[in-house]
């Protein structure tokens, strides 16, 4: 042993020493003004999140308004069971699932695109236009979306049938064909949505080192080169993020659209379990039998989530916890 | 240190604000404005006739003045201020305490204040079998035990119109919904067609659907391109048909077939499928909008009030004049109207005189009384127009039969809207009988020839009987109906527009519609129909 390594034990430790194990209490004194800031946010899930949740008793019961949820009876599973045994219980998962998925899968790359490509445009006005022109549909209403796709649709006066006739096809009804109610279902979401989300990714390109690329067009690098090793790389752990939160709302397909969209002519393919939960709840006032369809939605949500943020773990080491 | 405290501080005030302004939306009732001393001038009237025929009623209603709290729904939240209020104030010395929410909110609110258990005096707007539950528990008075003290319930409700309570009734013959009498106008819809078009291509109107059918293909000669019906009621339109096929209804999908006396599913009928079957020929040989279950009001709009799109359609009376307005400046012969109804029967529906469906009630607390009897009171000749029109002399002068509002010269057309912002009058919940003489009965010239075609040929299908259902039927109805509707739109939309459905789907259908409970939906309705015929007798 050297002086120096005996004289380096002996003293006290300046940094690498383990740190002593504070008290919880010493921890809420040490980052006070953290806790503080916290606070808005902590009440908001704790009154508007969490507080709701009670209210999900009235799935187990036979809720009344008059009676309250506290007293009115329990009925165990009874609504459940309901559900499950009902005539539409297998239409409606399967549609929801088919619409989930298919508009996840054709809408998620979107944005991603979009926000790469607008990342090569070197002209800058250009590139401004084209962002704010892309995410301004998203500021409106559902229900003008919807009013727009039935005007553009229309097989009378449609621009879409316009266009098409003026190649010589046959004017067609595409809204109460139930073959066409996903493609404009989905089509008309990437439409409103891309833009929006492109955002995201652009901040996240924003963000990565430009001594990257520099480094890469000393190497000879051309532009496709950089965007296949460098920003999509990059982008990737954003990319895994967004992905895993929407898996977690594959099934939470709002009501509206559909509602707005569909016909007795496509309810075939087009009901899913949230206008289901809307008739039942609203137009039935079945409240408990619409708590409990919306308590199972919930349920399925939550394992798709698990297992899509688990997935994405052991394929790329990266998840959301 | 000071540096951070003074962080931390700002942090807080921060915060304080963020939480502050969440509770900012508090409707805290605003007391009401103290009674002003009535004018001693005032000497109780020695007319008990002066404001008219009372029913019965003895001026005041209360021997000392009394605060009601009334919860309307109107946009009007100054009513306390209002005209109506002080000539309440007046006549009977009860004070109103207005409580009203915009009607956007009105029904929410209503669910907060229902569940908070402090209920207004006089409220409206539940459901009738939410209104006989909470009757049931003594929270609303049940009027028929106050009959000696309410002369005009007792004579619109008892005596002309006897059936009221055993229909509206819980099943005890209990009545909590106090009805609206006198509301309705004879035509509200219909068939409306371009008469302009028509005469320019010498079509005669139609008097049955035959020639309804003749005349839509006149037109689809001369305008090749055009669709001549047009709909934008999209699945509704079986239900607004239907009446002319006879098996119409309030209740739609199930009537009462007046023949059997019994109630019946209607799409499963045989003249169900003659409608449908004529709606496909109409829609085949493209005399009906195919986009007749899609067609937005937007569209639907710009088709009927264009020459060359469509040119008969089924819609609300007021639109003969809303178009003919919009169009009038690029087309001065625009000329839409009112015409009979198609189908076998030639009938249209029938608009009861007396309806349940407000829910009026008032609430099992102190004022009960008062609150009945200012309720009679409104019931009253003298409260009706009071209501309905104003105050003759002060608001309104008679002219060659008709109310005209002297203040109101500079407004171009005096509707109920505006007797509402002006004067209080028409609040939605607080009318309960109407003055014939009222503006809402003043009809433009389409309006009226509506009015008359239809009373003058009586094409009108009988009223139904009201049901009294109890809570294990409702539930059941409800339950039943949702989805038997929607398979039935489903149904008939496909029939309609795929070529290959016929009597084969059509016979296919009737053991779905079965197999989904349609008998058991009309067996509820039968025995309801049976707990009512005993009752009457």
């Amino acid at each position: 042993m050297s002086q120096a390594g005996v004289e380096a034990a002996s003293t006290p430790p300046k940094k690498s020493a383990p740190r002593r194990k504070l008290t919880a209490f010493q921890h809420m004194k040490r980052d006070r003004q953290l806790l503080i800031l916290f606070i808005p946010c902590f009440l908001f899930y704790l009154i508007f999140r969490y507080g709701p949740l009670y209210g999900l008793l009235i799935a187990f019961k036979d809720y009344s308004v008059f009676t309250g949820i506290i007293e009115s009876p329990w009925v165990g599973l009874k609504h459940f069971i309901n559900f499950f045994s009902g005539q539409d219980f297998w239409k409606l998962f399967k549609n929801t699932l088919i619409l989930g998925v298919t508009s996840m899968v054709f809408s998620f790359p979107f944005p991603i695109i979009l926000a790469i490509l607008l990342n090569e445009v070197r002209v800058k006005w250009f590139k401004k236009s084209v962002q704010t022109i892309s995410y301004m549909p998203s500021f409106l209403s559902v229900v003008i979306i919807s009013s727009m796709v039935i005007d553009f649709l229309s097989p009378n006066n449609g621009i879409i049938n316009q266009i098409l006739s003026v190649f010589g096809f046959e004017s067609k009804y595409f809204l109460i064909d139930p073959n066409w109610f996903r493609p404009i279902y989905i089509i008309s979401d990437i439409w409103t949505h891309t833009g929006y989300e492109a955002i995201i990714y652009m901040a996240a390109i924003a963000g990565i080192s430009p001594s990257l690329y520099e480094a890469a067009r000393v190497d000879g690098a051309k532009r496709r080169h950089m965007i296949f090793n460098i920003t999509l790389p990059s982008l990737m752990p954003t990319i895994i993020i967004m992905f895993v939160l929407k898996t977690g709302q594959l099934l939470r397909i709002g009501y509206e659209k559909v509602l707005l969209l569909y016909n007795p002519m496509t309810y075939d393919v087009a009901d899913v379990f949230s206008t289901f939960v809307y008739r039942k709840g609203l137009l039935e006032a079945n409240y408990s039998y619409a708590a409990a369809v919306g308590l199972f939605e919930a349920l399925v949500a939550m394992v798709l989530l698990l297992s899509s943020n688990y997935m994405s773990r052991r394929l790329g080491g990266k998840g959301l916890w | 240190m000071s540096k951070k405290w003074l962080s931390m501080a700002l942090v807080f005030t921060l915060l304080m604000t963020l939480l502050a302004a969440c509770g900012g939306d508090k409707e805290a009732a605003e007391p009401a404005p103290t009674p002003a001393e009535p004018d001693k001038q005032a000497e109780q009237p020695a007319d008990p006739d002066q404001y008219g025929d009372t029913g019965g009623l003895a001026l005041p209603l209360v021997d000392e003045p009394t605060t009601v709290t009334f919860m309307v729904a109107s946009e009007k939240t100054d009513l306390n201020d209002s005209l109506i209020a002080k000539e309440i104030e007046k006549r009977t010395g009860i004070t109103i305490d207005f409580q009203a929410y915009s009607p956007a909110t009105y029904n929410d609110k209503l669910r907060v204040v229902v569940a908070s258990g402090k209920l207004p005096d006089i409220f409206h707007g539940l459901k009738s079998s939410e209104l006989k539950k909470i009757g049931q528990q003594n929270a609303v008075v049940a009027i028929n035990e106050h009959l000696d003290m309410l002369p005009n319930f007792k004579r619109l409700f008892v005596e002309e119109n006897p059936w009221v309570i055993p229909s509206y009734g819980d099943e005890k013959g209990n009545i909590y919904t106090w009805p609206v009498a006198n509301i309705a106008r004879d035509v509200n819809h219909g068939f409306l067609y371009r008469k302009d078009v028509f005469d320019e291509l010498g079509i005669e109107e139609w008097s049955n659907t035959e020639e309804f059918y003749e005349a839509l293909k006149k037109l689809k000669e001369a305008y090749p391109d055009s669709y001549p019906y047009a709909s934008k009621t999209k699945e509704y339109i079986f239900r607004d048909w239907a009446y002319g096929w006879g098996i119409g209804g309030p209740n739609y999908p199930i009537y009462y077939d007046e023949d059997s006396k019994t109630w019946k599913y209607a799409s499963i009928q045989p003249e169900h499928k003659d409608m449908l079957d004529f709606m496909k020929k109409l829609y085949n040989e493209g005399l009906m909008d195919p986009e007749f279950l899609t067609d937005t009001s937007d569209n639907w709009t710009a088709k009927m009030t264009t020459s060359n799109k469509a040119f008969v359609t089924w819609d609300w009376i007021g639109r003969l004049d809303m178009f003919y307005n919009q169009i009038k400046d690029t087309n001065p012969n625009y000329d839409l109207r009112y015409g009979t109804p198609v189908g076998p029967t030639g009938n249209g529906a029938t608009l009861p005189k007396i309806t349940p469906d407000f829910s009026i009630a008032v609430s099992n607390g102190k004022n009960k009384e008062a609150a009945l009897k200012l309720l009679d009171y409104l019931a009253s000749p003298s409260g009706a127009t009071l209501v309905t029109m104003g105050v003759e002399g002060e608001t309104f002068e008679m002219k060659d039969g008709k109310a005209v509002y002297p203040e109101l010269t500079d407004v171009p057309l005096v509707d109920i809207k505006v007797l509402e912002d002006n004067y209080g009058l028409w609040v939605q919940g607080m009318y309960v009988n109407s003055d014939q003489r009222s503006v809402y009965y003043s009809f433009t010239e389409k309006e009226q020839e509506a009015q008359d075609k239809r009373l003058e040929a009586n094409s009108f299908e009988p009223l139904e009987p009201v049901l009294n259902f109890t809570d294990e039927e409702v539930s059941s109805i409800a339950e039943l109906q949702v989805n038997l509707q929607k398979a039935s739109n489903e149904f008939n939309s496909k029939y309609i527009l795929n070529k290959s459905y016929g009597d084969a789907q059509w016979e296919e259908w009737q053991k779905t519609a079965t197999a989904q409970g349609a008998d058991k939906l009309a067996e509820v309705f039968n025995n309801a129909q049976k707990r009512l015929d005993s009752a009457s007798q």
